[in-house]
């Protein structure tokens, strides 16, 4: 039984092993929105750190796909957990009480992709100026006209 | 145990008598570049720290979304300008395992070689960063002497002092000479007997060793729920290195110690980094030793696509671990790519360590988080 | 004097003017002021081996109240261009910047289709005197940068020009 295997036990989730020489991910597995935060206590019990946690705009499906990286000082697993929410309106339930280290990484795929991260207490910008309006990583993001210039 | 959330959010609100508001930066010598910092004081100890990033928002994310897999490399060496080179390589690690493509071996030893050498030099200006901080001002004029003979020796590869561009798809731009390998020997006997000095300045010192030990102590239930990684993390005692752990390269075939310090305060990172630099000039010396020869580029083609797919590839920058996780959509140009850089990580863990603090440690703390502003805004 | 001086003075005493810009350009006194990788380089040429003290710019100073140069060296993005200004408004006159590196000068390899964040040139925000090119410019450039401030300040050359780089095409 693989450390991810004994980790994920009893949590109903089907995890897949790609070649981890090819891709650099030793484990990945789709879940749904409400099973993030119990999947995610796991790990932080099973002394997993977060790597990061962002998205990717697929926006010929209308999809936002969250992606969460883990991986683990000792074991050196890197697990990789996708999770699919709609385009309009984004959102996923925070980790940032389970993993304090969550919050920075959640503020800013918050301002990048206009995800709303329900539950987290801080979701002020973080790298844009506080009146931003665009959400620059989206594909349809086109370059305000005011950019590189001031007034 | 979960306040973290408290800690980073601070509110303007009324303060008490002897309470007030601090703003540090984004001009200020400390915080080594545009960082800022919102504390909210109460005399001299610190209650909260905030700190406000993207100062310097450089798009690296969306530009790499735009831009071939060959042009993103010089943004690579703009984003972490102290370790342009382990930038390089995680790039062209990437890149490399997407295609399949092979690296001769001469090219991979010259990569670790000019790597290890730009960790030091990374390493010192930290040193002579954290002791300006500290107040003292002749270690850093040491070891910006020592730095400049790094810079010449890799001035004289790869062509410029800061933002190198060494590395390509499939080896290096160009082949080292006898002058350099001779000039990589010279400084590592210099560097070896120079090493005492640096350690009779400051590591000894009195002064010093009351300024940072047992301030800014990480605990070790606090390192992964932050996600640290480097000498942060090492100075706290787990024994993570992405160059063991998930060993790339040649490391697999060198011999090196990975630097454990168990205190968690300024002081073992301060030791580990040291530490480091002693077995960075271990894997030099072994990569002059071993150099094989043979071609230092291998054919690839002129315009990259990456069948469709995604990878991930980590390596061990002077600060930490940086993984680049890119989604590659069959064309020339990524479809996504994902930076985790060490420092994104290793300042989150501030706000909670400067609670508490007198301010004069919370810079302490600060500087010995060895952190690169751009890199942490990318 | 360059643009350095933002109100011109009332009454001018031109031969004492003369002697003070003497002074003033001889003593430059930058503002510790880094943005991103330029910065670096302004920290190497303020160390051992191009000693910027030999010039008399040697004194960095950490608040904008006691200095007289700015050099801005790395990349201005829109949330730092306030700042930027603050710190120059709140330098006393005469003062002078310098555009340290291709981002200050235009945005330099920022100054793209997709930029929403880099300011492209500082000249937008503050008056430069002078431009080094370079990502990022080398110390030496840095040095014939404060040089040339010099010659613009007091009117004389310290040392010869050096020779061009690369022989001109006739």
């Amino acid at each position: 039984m693989t450390f991810i295997e004994e980790t994920l036990e009893g949590l109903d989730i089907s995890v897949e092993y790609p070649d981890s020489a090819l891709t650099g991910i030793d484990a990945q597995a789709e879940v749904s929105v409400e099973q993030i935060r119990p999947l995610s206590r796991t790990l932080f019990y099973a002394g997993l750190f977060l790597e990061s946690v962002s998205a990717i705009d697929l926006i010929a499906d209308e999809i936002i796909e969250g992606v969460y990286l883990f991986n683990h000082y000792e074991q050196h697993v890197r697990l990789k957990i996708t999770m699919k929410t709609d385009r309009t309106t984004p959102k996923f339930p925070t980790i940032g009480d389970i993993y304090p280290g969550a919050v920075w990484h959640e503020r800013e795929a918050g301002e990048f992709f206009g995800i709303d991260f329900e539950g987290s207490k801080d979701k002020r910008n973080l790298l844009l100026p506080v009146e931003t309006t665009f959400h620059p990583l989206r594909k349809d993001f086109k370059r305000p006209e005011q950019a590189g210039k001031i007034q | 145990m979960f306040d973290s959330q408290e800690n980073s959010t601070y509110q303007l609100e009324p303060v008490e008598d002897n309470q007030f508001v601090l703003n540090l930066g984004p001009q200020h010598p400390g915080t080594h570049g545009v960082l800022r910092v919102i504390l909210h004081m109460d005399g001299e100890y610190i209650l909260t720290a905030d700190p406000v990033l993207g100062y310097g928002h450089r798009m690296q994310e969306k530009i790499a979304e735009n831009m071939p897999y060959t042009q993103i490399l010089p943004y690579m060496a703009r984003m972490d300008y102290l370790a342009a080179l382990s930038f390089n390589q995680a790039w062209v690690c990437v890149v490399e395992k997407m295609c399949g493509y092979e690296v001769p071996r001469r090219a991979e030893y010259i990569r670790v070689l000019t790597t290890e050498l730009n960790r030091i030099s990374s390493h010192y200006l930290w040193f002579g960063a954290f002791l300006l901080d500290l107040g003292a001002f002749t270690p850093f004029l040491h070891a910006f002497a020592d730095r400049e003979m790094i810079l010449d020796l890799l001035e004289e590869v790869t062509g410029s002092r800061l933002t190198y561009c060494y590395f390509r798809f499939g080896g290096v731009s160009s082949d080292v000479d006898d002058s350099f390998l001779q000039g990589v020997q010279d400084f590592v006997e210099h560097m070896r007997s120079h090493l005492k000095t640096y350690h009779e300045l400051v590591t000894g010192n009195v002064i010093f060793q009351m300024r940072t030990k047992d301030v800014g102590v990480i605990l070790p239930f606090d390192t992964w729920g932050y996600g640290l990684s480097g000498p942060v993390l090492r100075g706290s005692g787990e024994k993570y290195d992405v160059r063991i752990s998930e060993p790339y390269s040649i490391y697999p075939e060198l011999d090196f110690e990975i630097p454990v310090e168990r205190d968690g305060d300024c002081l073992a990172r301060y030791m580990v980094r040291m530490r480091e630099v002693e077995e960075s000039l271990n894997i030099i010396q072994q990569t002059l030793d071993k150099m094989p020869d043979g071609p230092v580029r291998s054919k690839v083609p002129k315009i990259i696509k990456p069948p469709a797919g995604e990878a991930c590839m980590a390596v061990e920058t002077p600060r930490g671990e940086l993984m680049i996780h890119v989604v590659s959509d069959g064309t020339k140009v990524p479809y996504r790519v994902r930076y985790r850089v060490p420092s994104f990580g290793n300042l989150s863990v501030f706000s909670r360590l400067a609670k508490g603090q007198l301010l004069a440690d919370a810079l302490a703390v600060l500087g010995s988080l060895d952190l690169v502003i751009p890199e942490v805004d990318r | 004097m360059g643009k350095g001086s933002v109100v011109p003075p009332l009454i001018h005493f031109a031969q004492l003017e003369k002697v003070l810009n003497h002074a003033r350009a001889n003593s430059l006194w930058p503002l510790t002021f880094g943005l991103a990788c330029c910065a670096i380089e302004m920290m190497a040429a303020a160390g051992p081996k191009f000693d910027l003290d030999r010039f008399g710019a040697g004194a960095f100073r950490a608040s904008p109240r006691q200095a007289d140069v700015m050099i801005v060296a790395g990349t201005v993005s829109h949330k730092m261009a306030e700042t930027v200004k603050r710190l120059y408004l709140q330098m006393p006159a005469p003062k002078w910047v310098i555009a340290m590196g291709n981002c200050a000068i235009s945005g330099g390899p920022f100054n793209l289709d997709v930029n929403y964040s880099v300011v492209e040139g500082v000249e937008q925000i503050v008056p430069v005197d002078v431009y080094v090119p370079g990502c990022p410019p080398r110390p030496e450039a840095l040095l014939e940068a404060l040089l040339q401030l010099e010659a613009q300040i007091c009117g004389t050359r310290r040392f010869p020009e050096p020779p061009p780089a690369m022989p001109k095409v006739a």
